[in-house]
């Protein structure tokens, strides 16, 4: 009975909340905003999706444009077209239909914004042709060809210095602005929920018939298990578009790093919600409710703001936060996603989490309980603490 | 049976209970008086544990109550309120179900009541689209969704128009009928006399009365005697050996005498004029109220 009516009340502000417009507008404009983030750059940035249209005067040498296509790298589409004079070449070189023109395979012909990439790769690309040509006729054997073009030289990358963001930290940046805004937002709608309650005086009613913890745990779990779907919508949206325009290449672990988001949000809520609600309790007026809770605001913003000037790197103040119970909701997450923290500094964070939610859920009962009941003006955090009604 | 046993409580140096005693048996209406500050809806309170007395005990059938037991109880406190943006029948299944109704009955419940109070059409709108009076009896149907075993309501008279009065005057006798404790408060006691035969006053977190309205009459000292005479000037009537004058009003002279007065004391002074009609009358329950209050 106790764990219905817990579920009552969840299920009850699950839906009543959920089809609020409140919820269904900011679910929209949210999904839109995402969507506008991921997809808005690539269709503008459409054109530095480089193709070079190489020109060839007589038929054009498939083989030469797939070996600079290859040469060329990933951003870079090399096309062939064929001229039947070197007039039409000129002119369509003139006019940009073309980036360059070969001709005869013994002379390019270049415009002054002729990419010096598609030039170095043409040359190349010819000059080895003309070479291996020139063994033949010197009848050198396939085998001593081969010899004679085995690079003398190999190539090795020092440090992982790569340019942009990998996938992991774009979810890391992404995930840790997504979960401040859903612990606030919906830390906030418990702490308008519980003045609601206390305001139109439902409090009384409902207290009549269950007991004031199960009140506040359903509260708690309906508005949490909105905001988790919402969150895992939101973030699933970002996969499924990633994914669709190829902007960075999702490795498998960025999925983990979706999941460390997910647990942190829910350890995150757990705590902030909760003491929202006990804040909420001390206040009868929806005026009040964010004067109440604005050293809970104060400290939750300071968590995120510790991490979003960290956004870039890892530092001791970031290695900090991610372990203190207030911070570590923000701060865990971006170092885990981003591969920062150790499996030692992931345990204890949680652990020192798991405590102070047990500790805050304690706090936060005791205060809501002796204090939902105490209408006309504020109540003292003490008073509530200390009331004989509890 | 509910039983309410000794209670006392006090907030800082406020005495709100102060040894209060009384019990509803099934089936019985009470009307729960006493003027504002009295301790009513803090012994209310106490019932469904929204306060905890400092010492006595509060029982149902001779057990504690404990939160399974509380469940099947209906309460209306004075501060009405309910969900604003709740749709209405939605907000009565809800309450139900707080109260152990399996939802299907719930839903069964809610349609009837909003059935029985006029509101069937109502019953998808948010509650704060309802009128004031609509409100009130929304509040009505969310204590009785669950068909209560207890029904304690506080102030349910206050702000109801005289339609709402009748229509609640009726549910509560109704559930007195059939069996379910009923208790509440008023401050309208000439509706009280009308619907309740049984009235507990508390006056200072103390019991002052406890018993059948007839009986608390009847067991007063004193009577009150209407007097309609011939005469416009009553003076005669004044100074009568143990009678109070009370008032005059024209013809009419009321007179406070005692329950064994003789009506010989009377005859004995008319001094030629003729009584046109006389009554002796067991005071009011406002009376008896104002005396046991010390008012």
């Amino acid at each position: 009975m106790m764990r219905q009516a817990v579920l009552l009340v969840a299920r009850r502000e699950f839906i009543e909340r959920g089809r609020s417009k409140a919820f269904l507008i900011s679910t929209a404009f949210t999904l839109v905003l995402i969507a506008a983030i991921v997809v808005v750059p690539t269709l503008i940035g459409g054109d530095d999706a480089t193709t070079w249209t190489l020109g060839s005067v007589g038929v054009i040498d498939g083989d030469m444009v797939s070996d600079i296509d290859a040469l060329s790298g990933l951003d870079v589409t090399v096309v062939g077209a064929s001229f039947d004079t070197v007039g039409a070449a000129e002119a369509a070189l003139e006019d940009g239909d073309v980036d360059l023109v070969v001709v005869a395979g013994k002379e390019i012909l270049t415009v002054e914004h002729t990419s010096q990439t598609l030039i170095a790769l043409t040359t190349f690309t010819l000059e080895s042709r003309a070479r291996l040509d020139r063994m033949r006729e010197l009848g050198l054997s396939e085998s001593e060809i081969s010899e004679l073009n085995s690079p003398t030289y190999t190539t090795r990358t020092i440090g992982d210095v790569s340019v942009g963001p990998s996938a992991n930290e774009l979810i890391a940046v992404m995930g840790t602005v997504l979960l401040f805004i859903s612990i606030i937002t919906y830390g906030q709608w418990v702490l308008t929920g519980v003045v609601e309650e206390k305001q139109s005086r439902v409090i009384e009613v409902v207290l009549g018939a269950i007991e004031p913890r199960h009140l506040l745990a359903g509260k708690v779990l309906g508005i949490g298990g909105l905001a988790l779907i919402q969150l895992i919508a939101l973030l699933g949206e970002g996969f499924i578009l990633v994914s669709a325009f190829d902007l960075v290449d999702l490795p498998a672990t960025s999925l983990g790093a979706a999941g460390v988001i997910v647990l942190w949000f829910i350890l995150g809520f757990a705590l902030y919600a909760t003491a929202y609600a006990a804040a909420g309790s001390l206040v009868d007026r929806m005026e009040d409710a964010q004067n109440a809770a604005f050293p809970l605001t104060l400290v939750l913003m300071a968590g995120y703001f510790i991490a979003s000037f960290s956004f870039d790197t890892d530092n001791p103040i970031l290695r900090a936060a991610s372990l203190f119970p207030l911070f570590s909701p923000m701060a865990m997450p971006l170092r885990q996603a981003r591969g920062d923290a150790t499996p030692v500094e992931i345990i204890f964070a949680v652990a020192f989490m798991v405590a102070a939610i047990w500790f805050v859920i304690r706090l936060a009962g005791r205060i809501y309980t002796g204090a939902a009941l105490r209408t006309g003006g504020k109540v003292k955090a003490r008073e509530a603490w200390n009331s004989p009604d509890r | 049976m509910l039983a309410i046993s000794n209670l006392y409580k006090t907030y800082g140096d406020v005495i709100a209970l102060d040894g209060c005693t009384f019990a509803v048996e099934p089936g019985q209406l009470l009307g729960f008086l006493g003027p504002n500050g009295a301790g009513k809806t803090t012994a209310m309170r106490a019932i469904f544990n929204l306060i905890k007395p400092d010492r006595g005990s509060v029982t149902w059938r001779g057990e504690p109550i404990d939160p399974q037991i509380r469940r099947s109880f209906g309460y209306m406190p004075e501060q009405r309120g309910l969900y604003p943006k709740m749709r209405v029948k939605d907000q009565l299944v809800f309450l139900g179900r707080l109260h152990g109704m399996e939802r299907r009955m719930a839903n069964t419940q809610a349609a009837l009541w909003l059935e029985r109070l006029g509101l069937a059409e109502r019953a998808g709108d948010r509650l704060e689209e309802l009128s004031h009076g609509n409100q009130q009896r929304v509040q009505l149907a969310a204590a009785v969704v669950h068909d209560p075993e207890l029904l304690v309501l506080d102030e349910p008279f206050s702000g109801l128009d005289p339609i709402g009065v009748g229509a609640m005057t009726e549910i509560l006798s109704e559930y007195a009928a059939r069996g379910t404790c009923v208790v509440f408060s008023s401050h309208q006691l000439d509706l009280v006399e009308d619907l309740c035969e049984d009235v507990v006053v508390i006056n200072e977190g103390k019991v002052a009365l406890d018993g059948a309205v007839r009986d608390l009459r009847n067991a007063t000292d004193h009577r009150y005697l209407e007097i309609e005479t011939s005469n416009a000037s009553p003076d005669w009537l004044r100074g009568i050996p143990d009678t109070e004058f009370l008032s005059a009003d024209g013809p009419t002279v009321r007179l406070k005498v005692p329950t064994d007065f003789d009506f010989a004391e009377v005859l004995r002074n008319t001094a030629g004029t003729t009584i046109e009609r006389f009554s002796f009358l067991p005071p009011t329950l406002s009376e008896i109220f104002r005396e046991a209050v010390g008012q």
